[in-house]
């Protein structure tokens, strides 16, 4: 029995519980604040598994950016004493009043089916092959013509450039799709439900500097170690939101036309790289020529950030944001 | 060297545990985020002194100690805040 | 490394990784509230990223497979977008439903 092996189990036995007690409290915000420390222990889980990429983005979307959304919405969901001159209960906050309570064999029901599906993955997981380690070593091999250092980069932006081009098109339909549902056009008459006072305007304004270079610097930093757009972008969101929740300048200040490009931007370069490979002789489509691919992988690096930017924190500026009368 | 580091990394786990009985034993909030932000600061603060230590290059120090004072910021004006609401709240 | 040390941690983190999705998939199909349910499916989202990291995981005795890694990262980010979108459709509900307070639970709700 060795210590980091305790550790996984510890690590594991929190994960576990934490899940489990999100799932079953009674209290919703219990279960909010709760969600958020899952979040936590999972970029604990990926540190452990050696993938500081995603520990690096899981602990700023899962432990940050959806705490913010899940408080936001849990806020607006509250019975509103003091505004509407009666007590909501929690009964008539309830979304779905109409539909019955689970019964015993709708229970029993759901578990039989939980129980036979991770039955079913466990068998699958020992079914794996035993030998072979993937696709590690075409990446390393790959990883000299690639452009950047750092293999999962060279992943994103290049040997699976498709993957992340579509991503951020999921980005773009998300954003427009909560317009949508919220009946806007876009973000500019949104405002913080509170009035926000001096000290977190100071606050934010002198950490509004650092927040930008670590930005550029996670940007930076992709090219040969852990870090790139995703972080990039997932930071500069938090300095977006948190520079709107303080009362300064912040995308809801844009004009509509500007957000709009902010918004695809990074779907656009790729499709601009996509086009112009595609109509470049001797080259196959999504193919990078060696002496260009690091400064394409760049251009796109800096525009996919502004984009992943732009679109979490308009998900939460929407989320929380109230219009005023 | 290793030896200080080691003491050091086992100071700031003491004050870490002393921080997180403040929080489960403390009876109201107040007592509660004063006994975190001041005694899990202090435990952050002797690791990072631990790793300064043993680190290899004046950056990586440097980035240590950043570090800490940024978690040395947030966590004192996120104590702010939580104060004054509990405070307004009466 | 030690490759036995690696496939230990291995089956313990995918052992994990499933008991996540079978209690998001519970909590899905038994929670009542939109808020759980929109947490639920978070939870076996980390379940599923936690199973692919640990599969790149495996076998690897200097660096794991990067491309797993690459997906759950863009997965991620396709994840929050999600919940983002599900959190507004909620809030839309929930507005919905105090609308149709004034009538007793609604004739206006059951069309709607």
């Amino acid at each position: 029995m060795n210590l980091t092996l305790l550790f996984d189990v510890f690590l594991i036995a929190a994960l576990l519980l934490v899940s489990w007690r999100l799932l079953g409290a009674s209290d919703l915000f219990q279960a909010t604040v709760l969600f958020i420390s899952f979040g936590l222990f999972l970029s604990l889980a990926w540190i452990r598994l050696q993938a500081p990429d995603i520990a690096l983005a899981e602990a700023a979307v899962g432990a940050g950016l959806a705490g913010v959304l899940l408080l936001g919405t849990f806020k607006g969901l509250e019975p509103e004493e003091d505004r509407e001159g009666e007590n909501l209960s929690s009964e008539a906050c309830r979304l779905d009043p109409i539909s019955p309570c689970p019964g015993r064999a709708h229970l029993l029901l759901a578990f039989t089916f939980v129980g036979s599906m991770t039955a079913l993955l466990l068998l699958a997981v020992l079914d794996l092959p035993a030998e072979g380690d993937g696709l590690t070593l075409l990446v390393f091999q790959s990883l000299d013509r690639s452009g950047v250092e750092h293999p999962v980069t060279a992943v994103l932006l290049n040997f699976r450039f498709y993957d992340t081009w579509l991503e951020l098109g999921v980005l773009v339909a998300a954003a427009l799709s909560i317009l949508c549902v919220r009946n806007r056009l876009d973000l500019r008459e949104l405002r913080p439900s509170k009035v926000p006072d001096v000290m977190l305007r100071r606050l934010v304004m002198g950490l509004t500097p650092i927040m930008i270079l670590v930005v550029v610097y996670l940007l930076w930093l992709g090219d040969h170690a852990p870090g790139g757009a995703f972080q990039a972008g997932v930071v500069l969101a938090a300095m977006l939101i948190l520079l709107w929740f303080s009362g300064h300048a912040s995308i809801t200040s844009l004009s509509r036309i500007l957000w709009l490009f902010c918004l695809i931007a990074g779907f656009a370069m790729m499709l601009l790289a996509a086009v112009i490979t595609a109509s470049w002789p001797e080259m196959r489509p999504l193919e990078f020529a060696e002496e260009w691919s690091g400064a394409i992988i760049l251009a796109i690096e800096v525009a996919a950030t502004l984009s992943i930017g732009v679109v979490l924190s308009s998900l939460a500026i929407l989320s929380l944001g109230a219009v005023e009368d | 060297m290793e030896i200080l580091s080691g003491t050091l990394c086992l100071l700031g786990a003491f004050f870490f545990m002393a921080g997180t009985v403040g929080l489960i034993r403390f009876p109201d909030s107040l007592s509660r985020i004063h006994a975190l932000t001041k005694a899990d600061n202090l435990g952050l603060g002797f690791i990072v002194l631990a790793l300064v230590v043993t680190s290899q290059s004046l950056t990586v120090a440097f980035k240590l100690i950043l570090i800490w004072l940024l978690a040395l910021v947030a966590s004192s004006s996120i104590c702010f805040f939580l104060a004054r609401k509990l405070i307004h709240r009466g | 490394m030690d490759l036995s040390m690696v496939m230990s941690t291995f089956f313990l983190y995918s052992l994990a990784a499933m008991l996540l999705v079978g209690m998001g998939i519970y909590g899905l199909l038994t929670r009542r509230h939109l808020l759980r349910k929109v947490m639920a499916l978070n939870v076996i989202a980390g379940g599923v990223f936690l199973l692919l990291i640990t599969t790149a995981y495996r076998n690897q005795e200097h660096f794991p497979d990067p491309v797993p890694q690459a997906m759950v990262l863009t997965g991620i980010v396709v994840a929050i977008s999600a919940t983002g979108f599900a959190l507004a459709l909620v809030r839309r509900i929930h507005q919905r439903m105090k609308d149709a307070k004034t009538d007793p639970f609604g004739e206006k709700w059951d069309r709607s």
